[in-house]
């Protein structure tokens, strides 16, 4: 290397690389500012594929519980006032409604209260009220009865922390129709969008 | 120094909340070394609300050494920054653990119908990203008699349960001994007395290190800008749990830790139609996690692994 050359690079070197590296810094700092100004929004576009339903998120349970029994706006009462002397598998015509589905447990009066229809059966022609539904079922049902007492079997919702608020127990017959108490299969909700999928992230 | 005071002139600690190791100053430092374009990325987490974040929140200490009153000012910060964007005013807490609760979370996996309710309750509780979609929970469907989940699947539809197949819901599984908090090397991510595990969402530097440690893959990361439209918008939040992330940040279930203690049930559980959601303070003898730890048969997945999961698998009998 020349004389020469050295002095230019280090006239280079003392003045120039200096100005340069302003320029650059000065440049990356528009830049930078450029970033984040452009990239604030980016969420406001682009097609949005996905959009939430109410169903896929709804607490209710999957049976609504009949609050007030009876047929055709009327108590059972109504048109039950004496027992009758059969016990049936099948009902009538006019209660077409009910398909008895229970396993060996195939008869009308196992549950309802023959001489009071507004009642259920309790064990030696006792009554059940309608509203003590689990006492029926806990009949013939006992470790899962004594599941769902301790909260290990159906749902709790409302506070674990029953100091903090209300614990609602849901009703066997929220979940089970009484007369085919088999769970009913139901729509799954939409399966994850494809880049969601586990795969992807091992 | 100059800069090591915080904005109200107290003298500003580097946040080592747990055993030592490199703290996020540190970590942030050697990342800016690079090129300004470097910067900018490494400071990409924290720019989300709009234009370059305040100083304040770049100076903030480690959420578990706040005061009361800086942590009162911390909350009013992000809350208004949140009404900004979402209109609603947030209610936004930091609600502390309870004496004496140990959470634990219980699944029946013979009585799961695969309905995927859950996931869905989950995201509307916890605001997570509509797009790119973000979801806590994966519901995986498992050949009946086999319990190998590589042979599981996700993709599903239609009718549920289907013929021959059971279903196993897998989220984060809180464990004791947890390996993704080991990983982090900023200590964002933390178990807490309670045994929930969080995410500091302002702490968080993006490295995803705790993603790839965790053997439930249970973590997501905002790899872009999270989007929540304004009208799904749970302004029910907390600091450690579902207010809505920025983007470049880890997240994960919390045990819906806003509700939880609070003590409500989690959304997740709230939801199930079987019933199949379990959850409580197992300190409590008399809570059914307690009944279902002493009475049935539990499952502990990959318990090889000695990871000491807070998430339980459970069938009657
Ligand atoms: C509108 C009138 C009406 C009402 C209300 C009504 N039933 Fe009936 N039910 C009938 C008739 C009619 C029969 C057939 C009786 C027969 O064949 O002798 C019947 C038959 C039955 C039977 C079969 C045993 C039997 O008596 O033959 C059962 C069990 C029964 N009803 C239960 C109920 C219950 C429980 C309720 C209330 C939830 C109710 N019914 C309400 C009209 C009614
Ligand atoms: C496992 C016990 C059980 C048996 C057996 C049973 N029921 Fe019922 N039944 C119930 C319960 C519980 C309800 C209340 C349902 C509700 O509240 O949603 C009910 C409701 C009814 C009702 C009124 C509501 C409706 O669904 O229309 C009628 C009518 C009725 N049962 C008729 C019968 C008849 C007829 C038989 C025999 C063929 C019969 N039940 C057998 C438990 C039983
Ligand atoms: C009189 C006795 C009796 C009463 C009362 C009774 N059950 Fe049952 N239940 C049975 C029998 C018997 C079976 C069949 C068991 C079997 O086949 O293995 C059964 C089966 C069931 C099943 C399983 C069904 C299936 O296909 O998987 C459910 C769920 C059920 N009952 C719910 C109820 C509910 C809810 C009530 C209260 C409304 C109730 N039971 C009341 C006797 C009863
Ligand atoms: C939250 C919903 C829910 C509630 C509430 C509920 N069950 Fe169940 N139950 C289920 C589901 C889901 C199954 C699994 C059924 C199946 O596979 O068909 C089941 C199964 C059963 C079985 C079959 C045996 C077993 O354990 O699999 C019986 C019997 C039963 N329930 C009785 C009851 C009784 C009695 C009550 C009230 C004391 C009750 N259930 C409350 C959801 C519920």
């Amino acid at each position: 290397m020349s004389e020469q050359d050295w002095k230019k690079t280090d006239a280079f070197r003392n003045t120039e690389i200096p100005t340069l590296l302003l320029i650059a810094v000065g440049a990356a700092c528009v830049a930078a500012a450029w970033f984040f100004y452009t990239n604030r929004h980016t969420s406001e576009q682009g097609p949005r594929a996905f959009v939430m339903k109410p169903e896929y998120y709804d607490i209710s349970p999957v049976r609504t519980v009949g609050k007030k029994l009876g047929t055709m706006g009327m108590a059972c009462g109504d048109c039950h006032s004496d027992p009758t002397d059969q016990d049936p598998r099948t009902a009538p015509e006019i209660h077409n409604k009910v398909v008895l589905k229970h396993g060996s447990n195939n008869r009308c009066f196992n549950c309802h209260n023959n001489g009071k229809r507004d009642f259920f059966a309790a064990n030696g022609g006792g009554q059940i009220p309608f509203s003590k539904v689990e006492t029926l079922c806990a009949k013939c049902h006992g470790p899962t009865y004594r599941d769902w007492q301790r909260g290990t079997h159906g749902r709790r919702n409302g506070y674990w922390d029953k100091t903090a608020g209300e614990q609602k127990n849901l009703v066997c017959i929220a979940c089970h129709d009484p007369h085919s108490p088999a769970f009913k299969p139901m729509k799954a909700a939409p399966a994850p969008l494809k880049h969601n999928t586990p795969g992807e992230t091992h | 120094m100059a800069e090591e005071k915080d904005p109200q002139g107290a003298p500003f600690s580097h946040p080592k909340p747990y055993g030592s190791g490199v703290t996020r100053r540190q970590f942030l430092a050697v990342a800016a070394a690079g090129a300004a374009a470097a910067a900018a990325a490494a400071l990409s987490p924290l720019r989300d609300f709009g234009g370059f974040p305040p100083l304040r929140e770049m100076l903030q200490k480690h959420f578990t050494e706040l005061t009361p009153g800086q942590k009162k000012e911390v909350l009013e910060r992000i809350a208004s920054q949140l009404q900004e964007k979402y209109g609603a005013a947030p209610q936004l807490t930091a609600l502390p653990p309870m004496d004496g609760v140990q959470y634990a979370y219980a699944l029946n996996i013979g009585r799961c119908v695969g309905c995927r309710k859950c996931v869905y309750a989950c995201m509307k509780e916890n605001n997570q990203s509509r797009d790119p979609q973000i979801q806590y929970i994966s519901v995986l469907q498992m050949e009946k008699g086999n319990i190998d989940v590589e042979k599981s699947s996700i993709d599903y539809e239609g009718q549920v349960p289907k013929e021959g197949h059971y279903y196993m819901p897998v989220q984060c599984h809180h464990c004791e001994t947890s390996p993704c908090t080991k990983v982090c090397p900023v200590k964002a991510t933390w178990r807490e007395p309670d045994g929930i595990v969080v995410v500091d969402y302002n702490w968080c530097i993006g490295c995803r290190y705790c993603e790839a440690a965790c053997p439930y893959h249970a973590r997501r990361f905002n790899f872009k800008e999270p989007y929540l439209p304004e009208k799904d918008f749970n302004p029910k939040i907390d600091y450690l749990s579902n207010r809505p992330r920025p983007k470049g940040t880890m997240e994960k279930c919390t045990f819906c830790l806003q509700r939880t203690r609070a003590g409500k049930y989690p959304a997740c559980l709230e939801v199930c139609p079987t019933g199949s959601r379990k959850f409580g303070n197992m300190l409590d003898p008399d809570s059914e996690i307690s009944s279902i730890i002493r009475d049935k048969r539990v499952y502990i997945f990959k318990e090889e692994l000695g990871t000491v999961p807070r998430f339980y698998y459970y069938t009657d009998v």
